[in-house]
């Protein structure tokens, strides 16, 4: 039985068929491929239709991986059939339906918190300055929400992955 | 010359110096922090001191244990690096009060220049060109009112500062306000003092600066300038040398000028000293580094000349080996500096263990790096891991060198700023040379991520190995598997059938 699976490269989704003997479909063509180990479980050769290139992979978890091709980085995660069902079932995660927390990508300081609990943001918007390695940084909603909760304030000290703001649904 | 130099840094200017002291046959004395014991400038030294835990301020910044180390491992002189103790007045007289040598400047001279407001002044009186400001030590309502003055847009400064930190671009008067608060907080937070200036903004100006080299005897020599202009919140990312806006002229009216400034204040060692240039090719005193600069390998690469071994020299009292004369500019460089940094999410810290690193070589390319397989980049100390440098006949070969280096560059553990640099080379108002400070800000989309290139390569990549996972998960429970690497060959017998 062949294997299907759906790609996502930074965001972009590609979908791969395996089949038994290890050909490869890529969004419905067949593609000659070949991948060559070459150290440390994490250095390939990679040619496809007789283009080279360097692979670097790192597995992280549940499916995602780094990958530099050539250099490039990218983030990619790989759902094979199962994981795809069981997001579906989920009501499909691709947009979050509950509260989003943001949380501190590094320890630092808090310098400021621009916005207040009830307020209304869009994705990209600062939600928080935090001040880490001297400089001033903005932590910014990746969503649309609305302010829910704020768990710092001013002049605190948070560690890294603590949750600074909750959003609800806009 | 000296006979044991202790060097008061880490990273890669550490690694830097003890390469030139190792050359010059003098001993080293490295110092490390509890987050350093791995470090390569630990491992590269002759010796090494360990002086405290991890946050500057309990080891890097910490003069009593540094003068400590000099005297105990019996060093003679003190070489300070950039950053850190570099541009500390208190730190060179410690030094020479313990009868040792600081490698820089006399400590009158890095007090002069290091008060941006008394630098100012000094190049006024000797001659030298600055932008329009206004004094220190306003407070926040004299400032607001001395903005009107000078008209908008106008820049926010430290008058203890450098690196970016504290300053600010207002272009609008009611964001002043806010912009001087902020300022303020920065600038006592960086450097303790929290007093700021106003300066004019000049627009479409470029950064370029030159690098002067100055002996105990009087004599003293510019070795051209470094174009600084791509910046990011005033943090430089990209240098070349020379600069694509510079001609023989400017150059020498730039140069003659700099010399003024040194010799106006007795400038000693190696300095450079910050232009901005506007449209028209006037230029303005911005300040000048007392100290080495990150950037100095591009100016070595075109003018052959070692500056930090001309640094430890002249710091032991030699004259200086050249003449202006003997200075011609062969080539171009350009360097990139590799940041710890994620381009796509506003730069942002990258922190984690390198868990793999292969650095670029090949012909033109030099390296200068203070990382290796297996480190963990903690938020300590600043972000910059690690500068490529390329040299080429032309700048065009360089830009092409430096762009293949850096598909070179592999790393893995981290996000580093290599794909923003990338973007950057491959930008064709960067490589027609047409670029001020303002074109980061003015170029968005150097910022945003396309994986369009690499969509199927790197799709591909991950399924197969991703596959490989599952089946090896299988074969681990079922127990019948025999070959765990059966899909890439039966792809290979697959591809020996056709």
């Amino acid at each position: 039985m062949s294997t299907r699976y759906i790609a996502y490269v930074d965001g972009q989704q590609v979908e791969l068929l395996i089949h038994p003997h290890g050909a490869l479909d890529v969004d419905g063509h067949p593609v000659e491929v070949h991948l060559e180990h070459i150290a440390n479980e994490t250095i390939y050769s990679l040619i496809i239709e007789h283009h080279s290139y360097e692979v670097y992979a790192e597995y992280l978890q549940e499916g995602r991986w780094v990958i530099l091709v050539d250099g490039e980085r990218h983030e990619v995660v790989v759902e094979d059939e199962r994981m795809q069902r069981l997001k579906q079932l989920g009501g499909g995660a691709a947009k979050p339906v509950g509260d989003v927390q943001i949380k501190a990508p590094m320890p630092g300081l808090i310098v400021k918190v621009p916005v207040q609990e009830g307020q209304q943001v869009t994705a990209h918007e600062a939600v928080i300055i935090l001040e880490a390695m001297k400089m001033e940084n903005e932590i910014r909603t990746p969503v649309d929400g609305v302010v829910k909760s704020i768990l710092v304030k001013p002049g605190q000290a948070v560690d890294q992955n603590e949750i600074l703001v909750v959003l609800g649904p806009p | 010359m000296f006979r044991k130099v202790l060097v008061a840094n880490r990273g890669e200017i550490a690694v830097r110096i003890i390469r030139a002291c190792q050359e010059l046959g003098v001993q080293t004395v490295a110092v490390y922090s509890e987050a350093d014991r791995r470090a390569l400038h630990v491992r590269y030294a002759d010796e090494a001191y360990f002086i405290g835990p991890p946050p500057p301020g309990d080891s890097y910044l910490r003069i009593d244990k540094l003068i400590d180390v000099a005297i105990r491992s019996g060093a003679d002189a003190v070489h300070p690096g950039y950053g850190f103790l570099a541009e500390n007045a208190t730190f060179a007289r410690a030094v020479a009060e313990a009868g040792l040598t600081f490698v820089g400047p006399s400590p009158e001279a890095i007090a002069l220049m290091g008060d941006k407001v008394a630098a100012r002044e000094s190049a006024l009186r000797a001659g030298v060109p600055v932008v329009p400001g206004t004094p220190r030590s306003l407070v926040d309502d004299e400032l607001i009112a001395a903005a009107e003055r000078l008209g908008f847009p106008l820049m926010v400064k430290a008058a203890a500062g450098g690196g970016g930190k504290g300053m600010r671009v207002v272009h609008d008067p009611a964001e002043l306000p806010s912009a001087l608060q902020a300022a303020r907080r920065e600038a006592k937070g960086a450097f303790g003092d929290g007093r700021i200036y106003l300066e004019k903004l000049i627009e479409g100006g470029r950064h370029i600066e030159i690098q002067v080299l100055a002996d105990e005897h009087g004599n003293s020599i510019a070795l051209g300038e470094r174009e600084c202009s791509i910046q990011r919140r005033h943090q430089k990312l990209l240098e070349e040398a020379p600069s694509p806006f510079v001609d023989e002229d400017l150059r020498q009216r730039m140069s003659e000028t700099a010399l003024a400034l040194v010799r106006a204040v007795n400038y000693t060692n190696a300095g450079t000293v910050e232009f901005l240039v506007d449209r028209d090719r006037n230029f303005y005193f911005l300040e000048m580094n007392t100290r080495l600069q990150v950037e100095h390998p591009v100016t070595e690469m075109i003018t052959g000349v070692d500056i930090v071994k001309e640094q430890l020299r002249i710091a032991s009292g030699r004259r200086l080996r050249y003449k202006q004369e003997d200075i011609r500019l062969k080539g171009w460089a350009m360097e990139a500096r590799i940041t710890a940094e994620d381009p796509y999410n506003n730069f942002l810290p990258s922190t984690g263990r390198i868990t793999l690193l292969q650095e670029p070589t090949g012909p033109g390319v030099r390296v200068e790096s203070g990382v290796f397989e297996g480190l963990e980049i903690s938020l300590f100390y600043d972000p910059m891991i690690a500068k490529v440098i390329a040299w080429g006949e032309t700048r065009g070969e360089a830009l092409l060198r430096l762009r293949r280096a850096l598909q070179e560059y592999r790393i893995l553990g981290i996000k580093t700023n290599i794909p923003f640099h990338r973007r950057l080379l491959d930008n064709t108002n960067f490589i027609g040379g047409v670029y001020d400070t303002g074109f980061l800000e003015n170029t968005p989309e150097l910022l945003t991520s396309s994986a369009r290139h690499h969509l199927h390569p790197a799709a591909i990549a991950a399924t197969l190995l991703m596959h490989q996972r599952r089946q090896r998960a299988l074969v681990l429970v079922s127990g019948t598997g025999d070959d765990r690497s059966s899909l890439w060959k039966i792809a290979a017998r697959r591809e020996a059938l056709r």
